[in-house]
């Protein structure tokens, strides 16, 4: 059943990645407890419908941004972001498709902002098991977009990166972490060789229930050097290694009761995105007392 | 007033099957829990959720007597505090991060835990104690109750309770004893763990085919409008 939260309804939600759909096929799929159905038409046009009880229903608005279909239940959906690195002429568009995850859409969120875990999730990818600590760096909510930004991120990014173009010894990366809507989140990243612009790496989630989610990872790139198959590899590794812990959290829904979950100083940019939640009215997707798990 | 049914101990599993370094899920009548044993043999049972991100710690990883999350490798020490933080190397965590912890007993080879955590039952215990083996645990889709009538019915036993000790169960076999218990695991499903007071091979591979057979029989039998 559609969630009658107002909050969830009224954003741009995507539903299907850009070549995902063969004209003249169709897919069904379910977007905050709606079944929907996206049809891709012989002319290649594509178009988003309810359904109701296996019935094709109203048309949906639909739109295309960032290698994503975007569909809205709302009448009155918040604006997608402004991500000008998408439209630079001399950047790689990865399209890295989308991996289905048994977990609260917040969770996941919050699993992409977080830095304290590179060390023991993507251990010698994303961090080094002996350079655990994460420095300070600020948050802030940036009122004219409302959203929330993390900035003055760094971590200590280990050689055998494959994701490093240097060799040698590991060194500090720097991240800036944006929170765009509820429902998506992106980062940029310290771009080796091409000083002073960054990798924006996005993730943007379709939730089907609040347990149950697709994340679809799309990345404008300035590395030459990797095929697209190593891109999307690299991104799929990591994702599947936060996979394990993304469905594995308790409770499922986000508790934002205070003294559920104990944030340190390294959770600064979470803090801040449930501040941000709570202040929000969402109710989509976040604990409850009498709900189970 | 005697207690509510939900209200004594339960088996959550055999001792000698917990390895030294290991957590493990264990579900209790619906509750998550972990069960861990540090290197000095101690085992411990939490709630399964690290108090930072709810991450499940039955996913974690024992070293020496501390068990790590798996998420943000937050460490704790047998008594449930954590006491580091990766993160924040150099600082000391506060008190009031914790794991929940629960109480734990042993009896006849089997770890105990009770259903209700506040409870001020005892749990069972041995006058006389001698070293019991375990035999197997078996896992069946089927509720408590519908296993207890099914011990009696299917493993053609003859099944003496054990005082205080409710769905603990005693077997003589020829002056061997086994010790069967049953715990709720939820959501339908049930265990039985069973140990035997002695080393004694031929009769605890039979007793464990008896159990491999109940577990067939009930899965024959059709669902109860």
């Amino acid at each position: 059943m559609q969630t009658t939260d107002p909050v969830a309804l009224n954003q741009w939600l995507p539903c299907a990645y850009a070549g995902q759909v063969a004209p003249g096929q169709s897919l069904d799929t379910m977007l905050l407890g709606q079944p929907i159905r996206v049809i891709a038409h012989d002319a290649g046009d594509l178009s988003a419908h309810r359904l109701e009880d296996g019935v094709l229903g109203a048309a949906l608005p639909v739109t295309e941004k960032f290698e994503l279909l975007f569909t809205t239940l709302g009448d009155d959906p918040r604006p997608l972001p402004l991500i000008p690195e998408f439209d630079e002429d001399d950047r790689r568009i990865v399209n890295c498709g989308g991996v289905g995850v048994n977990a609260s859409p917040f969770r996941i969120i919050e699993n992409f902002l977080d830095m304290a875990h590179f060390c023991f999730v993507h251990t010698d990818i994303l961090g080094a098991v002996d350079q655990t600590e994460v420095l300070s760096y600020k948050t802030e909510h940036r009122a004219d977009v409302d959203e929330v930004w993390a900035t003055e991120c760094q971590f200590f990014q280990p050689a055998a990166s494959k994701h490093a173009a240097t060799e040698g010894a590991g060194q500090m990366t720097d991240y800036t972490y944006r929170v765009m809507s509820p429902f998506s989140v992106m980062l940029y990243k310290t771009a080796y060789g091409a000083s002073g612009r960054n990798d924006a790496i996005c993730l943007f989630v379709q939730p089907k229930t609040e347990t149950s989610c697709i994340a679809y990872p799309p990345m404008a790139l300035l590395d030459a050097e990797s095929s697209n198959t190593e891109m999307v590899d690299f991104q799929q590794t990591i994702f599947l290694q936060d996979r394990i812990i993304l469905e594995n959290q308790r409770p499922k829904l986000l508790p934002l009761t205070p003294h559920a979950e104990i944030p340190t100083r390294a959770d600064l940019s979470s803090v801040a995105f449930r501040r941000w939640l709570k202040a929000s009215g969402v109710a989509f997707g976040l604990w409850r007392p009498g709900h189970h798990h | 007033m005697s207690p509510s049914q939900r209200d004594h101990w339960v088996s959550i599993g055999l001792d000698e099957h917990f390895s030294t370094q290991s957590a493990h899920p264990i579900l209790l009548d619906g509750a998550e829990r972990v069960l861990w044993r540090g290197e000095d043999g101690g085992l411990r049972l939490w709630e399964d959720r690290c108090p930072h991100r709810g991450m499940r710690l039955s996913f974690g990883f024992v070293r020496g007597n501390q068990l790590n999350c798996l998420y943000h490798g937050w460490r704790f020490e047998p008594g449930g505090a954590c006491t580091h933080i990766p993160a924040h190397p150099d600082l000391t965590p506060p008190e009031s991060i914790c794991a929940a912890t629960f109480k734990l007993a042993h009896f006849r080879g089997h770890v105990l835990a009770a259903l209700a955590p506040e409870t001020v039952l005892a749990p069972p215990t041995e006058a006389v104690s001698s070293v019991w083996r375990a035999v197997r645990s078996i896992f069946i889709e089927r509720p408590v109750q519908e296993v207890r009538d099914a011990l009696r019915r299917e493993a053609g036993w003859s099944l003496t309770e054990i005082d205080d000790a409710p769905d603990f169960f005693e077997v003589g076999l020829d002056g061997v004893r086994l010790c069967l218990a049953l715990q709720p695991i939820g959501g339908g499903r049930s265990a039985v763990h069973a140990s035997m007071d002695r080393s004694d091979r031929e009769r605890r591979l039979d007793a464990a085919r008896r159990l491999v057979a109940l577990r067939t029989a009930l899965r024959g039998v059709k669902e109860i409008a």
